[in-house]
């Protein structure tokens, strides 16, 4: 029973994060538009087109990792490579992949995002994966799967974050050039 | 293929690309991809970008 309940406020309390942090990130400082919810609005065709191929790109790199995963556990019978944590960290990459290739076809900020807040948000989001990781591990828990989880999430949120802001910095000279 | 005549016609009016991309919707990103000659714009884009710019169709994107 308080291990339903705990769940219930758990989903409760992540979803409200979640709408806080959509709410941050696409706050419109009065460019005259109310942020729409659906993709198609919030992303041109070019954007659409590469956000394509980037969901293929991590598709792809998903279904390598599983493969690989696989053969690994297949070679060595001693050993069950096939856990939560093994899983979970082949869909973090695959969404790591997504996020970068977006990022690299300038397909990741919709029209009505803040650069900067969504930035900062990555930065908290991939510190803290990165702190609960680290301090799970270090702590020998028994529940060391889903620390592995965390450290990994944040390791690919930092990533992408990085790239993101090595791209905004070379998009600023080219702009400057171009115009 | 460069679309240089796309170029000329926004720096006639003394636009920048960021404001054309407002006018039109899309992204900075996506005028500077179709000056460049890197994306192929729908027919909704291109009718838009040609009011925007005060010229027709052929004069901008023709060949």
């Amino acid at each position: 029973m308080a291990y339903a309940m705990g769940l219930v406020a758990g989903i409760f309390f992540s979803v409200l994060l979640i709408a806080l942090c959509y709410k941050l990130i696409f706050y419109n400082h009065g460019r005259g538009r109310k942020g729409p919810f659906r993709e198609k609005e919030m992303y041109d065709e070019r954007q659409l087109l590469a956000r394509g191929a980037a969901y293929k790109a991590g598709y792809y790199s998903l279904i390598f990792y599983l493969l690989l995963v696989i053969l690994i556990n297949n070679a060595d019978k001693n050993t069950n490579y096939i856990t939560d944590s093994t899983l979970g960290i082949g869909i973090c990459i695959s969404i790591g992949v997504f996020a970068v290739v977006c990022i690299i076809k300038d397909a990741y900020m919709s029209l009505y995002e803040n650069a900067k807040r969504s930035i900062l948000v990555m930065l908290i989001f991939g510190f803290i994966n990165i702190g609960f990781g680290v301090s799970g591990v270090l702590e020998g828990t028994t529940e060391k799967q889903q620390y592995i989880m965390n450290f990994t999430a944040g390791i690919v949120i930092l990533i992408s974050c990085i790239v993101f802001i090595i791209k905004r910095l070379s998009d600023k000279d080219k702009e400057d050039e171009e115009e | 293929m460069k679309n240089l005549r796309l170029k000329s016609a926004r720096a006639a009016l003394d636009m920048s690309q960021q404001a054309l991309a407002d006018k039109v919707g899309v992204s900075r990103q996506t005028i500077n991809a179709i000056e460049k000659g890197d994306y192929n714009p729908t027919i909704q884009l291109c009718i838009a970008i040609c009011k925007t710019l005060n010229r027709t169709l052929d004069e901008l994107f023709w060949e």
